[in-house]
C-alpha cells in the first residue's frame, strides 16, 4: 500500500472555487490551504491512534517505528491543474509495517482503527468539511 | 451481507477464513480465501430509519502458488462483480505470515437496501 492522496472535494467545490477567482484571491493558494488543512486533520488521528493499545498483543512488539514514520512533509505537488498531498505512512522509515497491521494477516486481525483513520468513512467526512471550512475562512478574511 | 459474500466465495472451492482467524500454530492451507469487514456505514436514511447501507469489505486471497494468488483474485472480481458488488481497489500486496504464501487482496463496497 503506498501513501494514500487526500483530495479536494466537497459539495460546491466549483462554486467555490469561482467565487475566490471573482474576488481576485489566488486560487492555487488557497487550494493547496485546503489540502494541508486535509492532511493536519489526518495527522492528528493517525499521531492520536498510533498507540500500542490499537496493535496486535497490545503492542507487545512494538518498537515506535511507525508513529515516527507518520508523513510530516506538507508539500503539495502540482501536475497541471491537479494538485494533491501524500498523507499516511513512509514506506521508507516503517517498512510495510503499515501493510502489516492495516490489512492483517491470516492470524492477526487487522488494526482497525489506523485503516479507518486514512481510508473511513467519518476520515473522508471530515475531510469535506474542513476543506469547505478552509476555503470560506479564506473568502471572510479578503471580505 | 457477510454470509451472502462467504456463501459466494465458498462457490469458488477454497477455504474461506475470517481474516485473523487462523490460530497461530494451524498450518496454512495452500490456497485460501479471508475476509474482512472494514465498516458498515448508514448510506441514507428517510424518517429517522436507516434505508441503505454501505458495506465495505476486504477479500485476500494467499497462495503457495503466486500464479493462482492473481488468477482465484480475478476469478473472485468477476464473480463479485456478477453479485453487484463493487470493486474499488482492483489490487493490493498484503503480508502474509508465511513465507512460502503471497497475499493479495481487493477492496469491495456493496450498497445494501434495508
Amino acid at each position: 500500500m503506498g501513501r494514500f492522496k487526500c483530495k479536494l472535494e466537497f459539495d460546491g467545490v466549483l462554486s467555490v472555487l469561482n467565487k475566490i477567482e471573482s474576488m481576485n484571491i489566488n486560487k492555487n493558494d488557497a487550494c493547496e490551504k485546503a489540502l494541508i488543512t486535509s492532511k493536519r486533520l489526518v495527522n492528528d488521528k493517525l499521531y492520536k491512534d498510533t498507540n500500542k493499545s490499537n496493535f496486535p498483543a497490545s503492542g507487545k512488539y512494538s518498537h515506535g517505528q511507525l508513529k515516527k514514520s507518520i508523513d510530516n512533509d506538507y508539500s503539495v505537488s502540482w501536475q497541471g491543474m491537479c494538485c494533491s498531498i501524500k498523507i499516511g505512512y513512509d514506506f521508507l522509515v516503517s517498512g510495510v509495517e503499515s501493510v502489516f497491521l492495516m490489512y492483517g494477516t491470516p492470524r492477526m486481525n487487522p488494526a482497525r482503527k489506523l485503516k479507518s483513520d486514512i481510508y473511513g468513512a467519518k476520515t473522508r467526512k471530515d475531510i469535506r468539511i474542513a476543506q469547505k471550512r478552509t476555503f470560506m475562512k479564506i473568502i471572510e478574511r479578503s471580505n | 451481507m457477510e454470509d451472502e459474500l462467504i456463501e459466494l466465495l465458498n462457490t469458488l472451492s477454497y477455504p474461506v477464513l475470517r481474516q485473523g482467524s487462523l490460530s497461530p500454530t494451524a498450518k496454512y492451507p495452500d490456497t485460501f480465501i479471508t475476509f474482512w469487514n472494514n465498516e458498515t456505514i448508514e448510506h441514507s436514511a428517510y424518517d429517522n430509519e436507516s434505508v441503505s447501507e454501505d458495506i465495505d469489505f476486504d477479500v485476500n486471497v494467499y497462495s503457495n502458488n503466486p500464479t493462482t494468488t492473481y488468477d482465484l483474485l480475478d476469478n473472485i472480481k468477476v464473480l463479485l462483480k456478477n453479485n453487484n458488488w463493487v470493486i474499488y481497489d482492483r489490487g493490493h500486496d498484503v503480508a502474509s505470515d508465511e513465507v512460502s504464501h503471497t497475499g493479495r487482496g481487493i477492496s469491495i463496497a456493496y450498497l445494501n437496501n434495508i
